[in-house]
């Protein structure tokens, strides 16, 4: 469908229908909190019995969700180490491949026998589908970096993690998408590390993003777009075709691990759909996850288990931060919203109506790590993460263009339209109430407990149950904690052992900080839309220790 | 995945589908009787102690937890339950289990065999002052000033009143004014020519102690202030009040006059004017609200006893105590006690309670259902003053220089414990603070304390 995929509307009667959406999420947030806090007040006893239904149903979801992190992290590890390098050659010779290696299997450990089994059940869905990728060696990859505020030493660790990774380099054009607003000295240092390392790509772009293009907001899509447009005029003027090369859009601090781009060139040759898929690595934020205060890692490690729990269920994910996908989709679909602060998943939405429901993005396991934000002290990190998971939280603004598209498709499946409109606005909602639910509200109604309440057995029984049910998320919380030991980066570091028993105990905040700094801030971003206060793009803070 | 997701999701779906409304019926008191074939719904009684751990018995059999605990799943009728534990006295009741109702005894203090008694000072003292909820005490040798100790009672510690070469020294006292949670004391004595009012302040280190006697011109029915503005007090006389500005200097004679009460209460002037009007003044004037005009009866009411105390209480209740003891509310059936109420002490955290107290008897006022009466006691033959302990659930109050402490609470025992002796014509002060009663021992005269509640 084409679809105008921005909130500027062409005439009044979609005018109308975006703003009517656009306090859908808060109003329904509001409604959540401070409905529960007046029944509380009015009737608690009819708010304890909800509350008791509402705790156990987030106790299994987090159980349930527990189950996926684990079985998740198990594939991680399984494809942790695999030669991605020789499955694509293998892709490239299929048949004697699938005849060969299939039928033989292998002799090495478990690990290695599984992730065989997975290559195998691909490679036959791949033949049976009939829709052979090109050979590899026709596969090009581009990269685009935006960068505004960004200082060389943030960019550089990415631009080497491209080079020094298992894929050649000499087949990635890397695109610096850089602000005009950006300063000279950033320009400098830039400049440097194109000279640095442009010869060991097949070319390194920098292109400058002029500011105020008509239609254009400051936002991070405006300039990936128009980097990749000039990306664009480079492929047509070296003739390579569109459908042969995969974008992957980076934040300016992320660092691929260096199998990512075998991992994504195996991905994307072996899927059927390729076009029609976004590519979606596992986020982590290892780059300075030791120069941080405890509350940014754990909240950041979260957003990495996540992305892990929903890599298991592709036919929901959407794109998040860094991710990969098909240019010749990229133009199709009219690249990056150049007015939308939620770039990242905006563009699997414009993919979606695009092709009329019929995409999805395909998770692919292996790891790019990103800074935590963080500040020069405890108040300013906590001031920035606070802006940055805001930001993440303005995603909302989706939601309202999502639904006038779905409104007005007859393309798009019906049960597609409702289950991914309801789990876009459940998302949201759950985001910024649950933690008010579970931590304040749920206590509320023996609180405020009347006389005719207070002799009831509601009163004594529910608060306990709760407790008990609060006691059994603890299973949920030791996995994580040890996940996420698991999944530090096993580089060195001063003090290693101490830092990490600290990290453990760190865990032990999450329901303060995951209100102060996950619930509040996704609130504060649908009451700014709910009453049409609309952001502006915001480069959150990056340091690094000198060491 | 996909196909392992679908599986446990529905798992899950089954699971939360079969818990959910089991464990709602659950916390409604419904369990299923296995002999019976059938749900029934219960009921339950909490109950927690002071101190805790102590055994839990229902009936003959004992239950498995301690105290604190929820008697879970009770099928409706009458259980008796008992709390045991070592080194204290029984406690039981018997009550009626209704169903899908719960009984709560919340902080049973369990009374000990004997009561913990500690030597603190070593005397002989003749007289103890406080204000209730006060961190201090003071303590005195004598009628003379010189012999006026201070008693810190969280630190546990005791210094003299005076410096060493005070003027004051050799100053005999008369009387003492207290407020509640206020560290300061305003004393009144010296010789029958040379009367003096001094201003003592606790909270300061060595306590600051002025001489106001020139800002009072002839002794008051009373002189309160309120704790948060401690340093402007009000001397009350039977138809006015004056201001004084301890800090300054300054007085403030005839500041509102034609009253006929007065009371300070949440930061509020009350005053009860010529006219039987309640009303309620900033401190410097600047605002004035009519709070309450007095209708019923009013032109008798206030004829009998001379100056009215005034507290307003925060659910907009409003007390008289008048200087012969009659206790009066703005709300039916508005005289309370004819006479004799000797004090009113209130419940920190609840002000929906209030125990007052005769020479015979104490009485409660409940405030959470309308307005409720009852007496607790009423076989005292000398009660002089009167605390609560324990949340507001016991009175600890000396009846002819012995401490009892009674239960308060609907459904208590109307025995009084005996805890200690007191020494003749001394008051005691029990601070909720520390659980601890603090009195002049008859025996040998000493400061002692004894544990109420154990912390």
């Amino acid at each position: 469908m084409k679809y105008n995929y921005s909130r500027h509307c062409s005439n009044n009667k979609d005018k109308a229908l975006q703003r009517r959406l656009e306090i859908v999420p808060g109003a329904l947030s509001w409604a959540i909190i401070i409905g529960m806090s007046v029944l509380s007040i009015a009737a608690p006893l009819a708010a304890a019995v909800i509350m008791v239904a509402f705790v156990l149903y987030w106790v299994l979801r987090l159980l349930y969700m527990n189950i996926f992190l684990v079985l998740s992290y198990a594939r991680l590890s399984v494809e942790k180490g695999t030669d991605w390098m020789s499955r694509i050659s293998g892709i490239d010779h299929i048949e004697s491949y699938v005849k060969g290696m299939c039928v033989r299997g292998t002799d090495g450990n478990l690990k290695e026998k599984v992730s065989l089994g997975f290559y195998c059940r691909d490679l036959s869905k791949l033949m049976a589908s009939k829709a052979l990728p090109p050979k590899s060696k026709d596969i090009y990859h581009l990269v685009i970096i935006p960068v505004f505020k960004e200082t060389g030493a943030v960019v550089e660790p990415g631009i080497k993690g491209i080079v020094s990774g298992r894929y050649p380099s000499s087949r990635a054009l890397v695109v610096i998408a850089l602000e005009g607003r950006a300063t000279e000295e950033i320009e400098k240092d830039i400049s440097g590390i194109k000279d640095k390392y442009k010869k060991d790509f097949l070319d390194f772009l920098v292109v400058r993003h002029p500011d105020n293009i008509p239609g254009e907001r400051k936002v991070k899509g405006a300039n990936t777009s128009y980097a990749a447009k000039e990306a664009g005029a480079y492929f047509d003027k070296k003739k390579i075709p569109y459908d042969n090369v995969i974008v992957s859009c980076f934040d300016a601090d992320t660092v691929p691990n260096p199998d990512y781009f075998s991992c994504l060139t195996y991905r994307f040759m072996i899927t059927p759909d390729r076009t029609r898929r976004s590519y979606q690595p596992i986020p982590v934020y290892h780059n300075n996850i030791w120069d941080v205060s405890g509350f940014a890692r754990i909240l950041d490690i979260g957003t990495s288990f996540f992305e892990l729990v929903e890599a298991t269920n592709p036919r929901n994910m959407v794109t998040f931060s860094s991710h990969s996908m098909s240019f010749r989709t990229l133009v199709d679909v009219g690249f990056w919203p150049v007015d939308m602060i939620s770039d990242d998943s905006a563009i699997f939405w414009k993919a979606f109506i695009h092709y009329d429901g019929d995409y999805q993005t395909q998770p692919i396991y292996t790891t790019v790590s990103m800074d935590i934000v963080t500040g020069r002290d405890i108040k300013e990190s906590f001031v920035n993460i606070y802006r940055q998971k805001r930001r993440w939280a303005w995603g909302v603004e989706n939601f309202p263009i999502v639904i006038r598209a779905f409104l007005r498709s007859s393309a798009i499946p019906i049960y597609k339209k409702i289950t991914y409109g309801y789990r876009l606005l459940e998302a949201f909602v759950s985001w910024a109430t649950w933690s008010f639910l579970l931590a304040l509200i749920s206590w509320l109604p023996a609180f405020f407990a009347g006389r005719e309440f207070a002799t009831s057995t509601v009163y004594y029984t529910a608060p306990r149950i709760q407790g008990t049910i609060f006691s059994l998320s603890s299973v949920g919380l030791v996995i994580c904690m040890l996940l996420s030991i698991l999944m530090l980066p096993r580089k060195k570091t001063r003090n290693g052992i101490l830092k990490r028993i600290q990290h453990i105990f760190e865990w032990l905040f999450i329901p303060v900080i995951v209100l102060a700094l996950s619930a509040i801030p996704a609130l504060d971003s649908q009451t700014r839309l709910a009453f049409g206060r609309y952001m502006e793009f915001w480069t959150a803070g990056k340091y690094r220790k000198t060491r | 995945m996909i196909i392992a997701r679908r599986i446990l999701f529905f798992i899950f779906l089954v699971l939360y589908l079969a818990l959910c409304p089991l464990l709602i019926l659950y916390s409604f008191g419904y369990i299923f009787n296995p002999v019976k074939q059938e749900m029934d719904r219960t009921g339950l009684i909490y109950l927690s102690s002071m101190p805790e751990g102590a055994d839990i018995y229902l009936g003959r059999s004992r239950y498995k937890q301690k105290t604190p605990a929820g008697i879970e799943a009770l099928t409706p009728g009458n259980y008796k339950i008992t709390l045991r534990l070592k080194g204290r006295k029984p406690w039981s009741r018997s009550v009626y289990v209704d169903s899908g109702k719960a009984i709560s005894f919340k902080n049973i203090l369990l009374i000990p065999k004997t009561f913990p008694v500690k030597n603190i000072l070593a005397g002989p003292f003749v007289k103890l002052t406080a204000g209730h909820e006060a961190d201090y005490l003071l303590i005195a040798g004598s009628a003379d000033l010189d012999s006026y100790l201070v008693y810190d009672c969280r630190r546990g510690e005791a210094a003299p009143l005076l410096p060493e070469d005070s003027l004051f020294s050799g100053m005999p006292v008369v009387s003492i004014f207290t407020e509640e949670s206020s560290p300061v004391f305003v004393i009144y004595g010296g010789s029958l020519w040379n009367r003096r009012y001094l201003y003592v302040n606790l909270a300061e280190t060595p306590a600051e102690i002025v001489d106001i006697s020139a800002l009072i011109s002839e002794r008051p029915v009373d002189i309160v202030w309120n704790d948060s503005d401690r340093y402007r007090i009000f001397a009350l006389y039977r138809d006015s009040l004056d201001i004084v500005n301890v800090r300054t200097g300054a007085l403030f004679p005839g500041y509102i006059e034609g009253i006929k009460g007065c009371g300070i209460s949440h930061k509020w002037l009350y005053i009860l004017d010529e006219k039987n009007n309640v009303l309620r003044q900033a401190y410097d004037k600047d605002r004035e609200e009519l709070v309450y005009s007095w209708r019923w009866d009013s032109g008798e009411v206030f004829k009998m006893s001379g100056f009215y105390r005034i507290r307003a209480l925060e659910n907009g209740a409003i007390l008289f105590l008048g200087q012969r003891g009659r206790l009066l509310i703005n709300k039916p059936p508005y005289s309370l006690v004819e006479r004799g109420v000797i004090g009113l002490e209130f419940y920190k955290k609840n002000q929906d309670i209030l125990l007052y107290w005769t020479k015979n008897s104490i009485g409660i006022l409940d405030f959470s259902q309308g307005l409720a009466q009852r007496v607790v006691n009423d076989s005292g033959t000398n009660i002089t003053d009167c605390f609560f302990v324990n949340e507001g659930r016991y009175a600890l109050f000396n009846d002819n220089n012995v401490l009892r402490l009674i239960e308060v609470f609907p459904g208590g025992t109307d025995d009084a414990e005996q805890v200690v002796e007191i020494k003749n014509n001394t008051s005691f002060f029990y601070s909720e603070d520390t659980g601890k009663a603090y009195y002049i021992d008859p025996r040998d005269s000493g400061l002692k304390s004894v544990t109420i509640v154990p912390r």
